[in-house]
């Protein structure tokens, strides 16, 4: 079952939100230690993917959502949908853009 | 009327202390059923055992029919079960409280929103962040959460706990409502007057297990529920 779209949506742009705050902080970091802010990532993107997606979950389950949308009748697995994609899609799309800028 | 929520010989432990050795539970539509016992009898277990919160160690949760071996909230949420925990809220700061109560209400349908929002006083907090509500406001909120999504059973865990008598009448006059619209309630509390007031039968958790007290009429005058619960001394213990 999916959930009402006031929190479908909060799920999704919050998930996006934490993972542009994670990417920033990780392009200062590379930045900061004087390394190509646009060297090929895959260990950057693993950890972005999974620090996004591990805060989105956190801060859903932090403000209550998780036990309300369960309540709701919502499965866990949407909820998790909901919070992944957003971050998986985002992330996809910065390395398409890294690689087009390189290119 | 058969129950539609059945617990039978459910047991847990928590680091080796068992809380429920053999307790049973069932939840009757239409009729409100209050669970009753001292602190640590094991009665916020066994609502949060009916609604898949938390795994018994053994027994069996049977809800409209279906025997579920790990019952998990949101599939009996599915089927209509609705759970309003003591101890932790179910609002979410996130959103206000009327975009909470009209995405529930535009879910559940048909609408009931300002019928809902009316009977729980509920008008001037519509717009405000579930933190700012006090005790009394947030049980009445939350209330009408359930009373929206129009529950075939309501589990609600002491939901008279800290509130004004004000509140407390409101909040048992809703679940009367829900019980005359063919509701299954189960509701928790050590305050027996607004309990009693509401329930038609009382079950008593105790060493353990479930007692079947019939009436709070019933109750009151059962010599052990009221030596062992209510801490009055009968003038005299019944012969045999």
């Amino acid at each position: 079952m999916l959930p009402d779209r006031l929190f479908a949506r909060a799920l999704v742009a919050r998930s996006a939100r934490l993972w542009l705050g994670v990417r920033v902080m990780l392009m200062a970091s590379v930045a900061a230690a004087r390394l190509p802010p646009l060297a090929p990532g895959a260990v950057l993107s693993i950890v972005a993917v999974v620090a996004g997606i591990a805060l989105g979950y956190l801060e859903a389950r932090r403000r209550n959502e998780l036990l309300l949308l369960a309540e709701l009748g919502t499965h866990p697995g949407t909820i998790a949908l909901l919070v992944c994609a957003p971050v998986l899609l985002l992330e996809l799309c910065a390395a398409g853009v890294v690689l087009w800028i390189r290119s | 009327m058969d129950p539609v929520l059945i617990l039978e010989s459910v047991g847990r432990s928590f680091g080796g202390r068992r809380v429920l050795a053999s307790a049973f539970l069932w939840a009757k539509p239409g009729r409100v059923t209050g669970l009753v016992g001292r602190n640590g009898a094991g009665k916020s277990t066994l609502l949060r055992i009916a609604c898949g919160l938390v795994a018994a160690d053994h027994g069996t949760v049977r809800f409209r029919g279906v025997v579920y071996e790990r019952p998990r909230l949101h599939r009996l949420a599915r089927e209509g079960l609705f759970f309003l925990p003591a101890d932790r809220p179910l609002l979410s700061p996130s959103f206000t409280v009327g975009a909470q109560l009209r995405a529930v209400d535009r879910q559940f349908g048909p609408r009931r929103f300002d019928e809902t929002v009316d009977r729980l006083a509920l008008e001037a907090h519509l717009d405000a962040d579930p933190r700012s509500l006090s005790g009394g406001e947030h049980a009445r909120a939350e209330l009408a959460l359930a009373m929206l999504r129009r529950p075939v059973c309501l589990l609600a865990d002491e939901p008279f706990r800290g509130i004004a008598p004000l509140d407390a009448e409101r909040v048992a006059a809703v679940l009367r409502a829900l019980a005359a619209e063919g509701c299954a309630v189960v509701l928790t509390g050590h305050e027996l007057g607004s309990v009693f007031e509401v329930a038609e039968e009382v079950l008593w958790v105790e060493s353990g297990t479930t007692r079947v007290m019939g009436s709070p009429e019933e109750a009151r005058t059962h010599w052990e529920f009221r030596r062992d619960f209510l801490g009055e001394v009968p003038r005299r213990e019944p012969r045999g």
